[in-house]
């Protein structure tokens, strides 16, 4: 067992020495709004690639994909790598477009504002945002029930510990700051990797006798072909596609890149590294079903810890998670703060450099704040989670058809979000009575299909939906749009349009 | 039921721990290569230690 001292000692000098690297790399930089958000033509392939890993390889991969693998066996767990890997997949292909068509852009909401239009932008930013949020306060509920299992560190304190550190150096040297952290914590996060699950491998006696303890408590966990967990890899897998493509750490991150071709170089390259990293740690879950006294499959990973390992097998898994939560968390600080301050040049009047700075960085201590709250308040966000995810599900397509159509409209791409969402929601398990309250709305709850408690049907259908009526909508349209707009209206924050870049409607679209 | 055999999950278990050591090696190298490192040792090498600035 590891003392609570030596879990906060550990926690605490990780956090101070990350901390002091995110200023030093600060220091003496541009510190204008614009470089605090984009970092623009910054990192080269080496550092994008660790900051792509780092910046999604939260504790939840300790955490939620070893429930999966503990709860859905092998299907599950191929299903959640493949779905970790796709989207760095799309963004290699979407972000040199984007750099392409959008050369001095920040955000996906200020895209989804220039090219559809007010409506299409609210909804894009609602979605983000809430993705963003709830990935974010899950990660501070993750790290905290963590060190809580294994060194009985009371959960207020991890949280407001790594939420105040990685805010002092995420709020004062930005992007930047975090790409660097990012970049170290990489290189310290996949040894880590490696040396904490071989250890656990010797510790439990080899691959044998872990096989034999997975086989004689539930052999149905070893079945690739097995239809809950193949269900439930395939819903997964559409969810994390959905949800990563409305994140804006990656529209950020196409940004930061030294040129179109590293981009696409080190998505490709994160595409392998994460789907592995996923691969590798959901398969823990169905090592800690069959090996250890898992109670609750959220936490299978730390049970297996618990399974008289030695303290530095656990000291290592400890390192590992608060390093993994310090990669992802800095990366969301930074990106929910940018989205907003990307958009202030049209919501103020003509802002100055230092107004937009101090407005990020209360947007960052905000966002903060908030994380650290709702971490506190809610111990489960599974529900949430899923439901972002759904919401990412419904309006991904639009937001990517747009990039390379120019025959899609704004109207035209919110009906298909709504569509996709519409016939989601029907099929989605919601909680809290949720679900209950919706089938007891006359005429509209008798309509309503059983949810889908394995979310297969109602990501299919999201997916499916969005994706055919945003392709027929812009089969059907005889408009184009002139994607030299783009360029025109989004503008570094430092030389704003005239009109800020404001599109009404479908008035960016031309009769053809 | 089609249940992976002990040497599949062995080979899978221990593949996927060598995978991410061996991309471990290389974003290492990568960032190598981006600070200029590899460059400096293969100068060193190349003039026996005698590392021009």
């Amino acid at each position: 067992m590891v003392t609570t001292e030596i879990a906060l000692g550990l926690t605490v000098a990780t956090l101070v020495a990350f901390t002091a690297l995110g200023v030093w790399a600060a220091r003496g930089r541009d510190r204008s709004a614009e470089a605090f958000i984009t970092a623009r033509d910054s990192a080269g392939g080496g550092r994008l690639t660790a900051t792509l890993i780092a910046s999604v390889m939260g504790v939840w991969i300790l955490l939620s994909a070893s429930e999966a693998g503990a709860t859905f066996g092998v299907a599950a767990v191929a299903g959640y790598a493949v779905g970790e890997a796709l989207p760095m997949l799309a963004y290699s292909v979407i972000g040199p477009r984007v750099r392409a068509v959008i050369p001095d852009g920040h955000s996906l909401t200020e895209y989804a504002y220039a090219r559809y239009g007010d409506a299409m932008y609210a909804f894009v930013l609602l979605v983000s945002v809430l993705y963003m949020f709830i990935f974010l306060a899950a990660e501070l509920t993750g790290i905290a029930l963590a060190l809580a299992l294994v060194a009985d560190v009371p959960q207020w304190l991890t949280a407001v510990l790594v939420g105040g550190f990685v805010l002092a150096y995420t709020g004062y040297g930005g992007l930047r700051a975090s790409i660097l952290t990012d970049t170290v914590q990489a290189l310290l996060v996949l040894p880590l990797l490696v040396v904490a699950f071989a250890g656990a491998v010797f510790a439990l006696g080899g691959a044998g006798a872990i096989y034999d303890g997975i086989a004689a408590t539930d052999p149905s966990l070893l079945d690739p072909t097995d239809a809950d967990g193949f269900r439930f890899g395939v819903a997964i897998a559409l969810a994390i596609v959905g949800a990563e493509l409305v994140n804006q750490t990656w529209w950020q991150r196409i940004y930061a890149g030294t040129d179109g071709a590293t981009v696409a170089r080190s998505f490709r390259t994160a595409t392998v590294a994460n789907g592995l990293i996923v691969l590798l740690a959901a398969l823990f879950g169905v090592v800690a079903a069959g090996n250890a006294a898992v109670e609750n499959p959220a936490t299978a990973f730390f049970a297996l810890l618990g399974e008289a390992f030695p303290s530095w097998v656990v000291l290592a898994v400890t390192l590992l998670a608060l390093l993994l939560v310090m990669s992802s968390v800095d990366s969301l600080f930074n990106a929910l703060s940018s989205v907003v301050t990307a958009d202030l040049p049209r919501l103020l009047d003509d802002p100055d450099d230092r107004t937009l700075t101090v407005g990020a960085r209360a947007l960052t201590v905000g966002v903060a704040v908030a994380a650290v709250y709702v971490s506190q308040a809610a111990q489960s966000v599974l529900a949430l989670f899923l439901f972002a995810d759904l919401l990412g599900a419904a309006v991904a397509a639009p937001l990517v058809v747009g990039l390379f159509s120019d025959r899609l409209t704004g109207t035209g791409a919110l009906a298909s979000g709504l569509a996709g969402l519409a016939v989601g929601a029907a099929f989605f398990p919601f909680p809290l009575g949720i679900g209950g309250a919706l089938r007891s709305v006359p005429v509209v709850g008798a309509a309503l299909p059983a949810p889908d408690g394995l979310y297969l049907t109602s990501f299919v259908g999201a997916v499916a939906v969005s994706v055919a009526s945003t392709l027929a909508f812009a089969a059907l349209s005889d408009r184009r749009y002139d994607f030299d707009r783009l360029s025109n209206e989004i503008r570094r924050l430092d030389d704003p349009a005239p009109d800020g870049g404001r599109v009404d409607g479908d008035e960016g679209v031309n009769e053809s | 039921m089609t249940v992976l055999g002990p040497t599949a999950f062995a080979v899978l278990l221990w593949g996927v721990i060598l995978a991410v050591a061996v991309v471990f090696a290389y974003e290492l190298y990568a960032l190598a290569g981006e600070i200029g490192l590899a460059a400096r040792v293969r100068r060193r090498y190349r003039t026996g230690g005698d590392d021009e600035p």
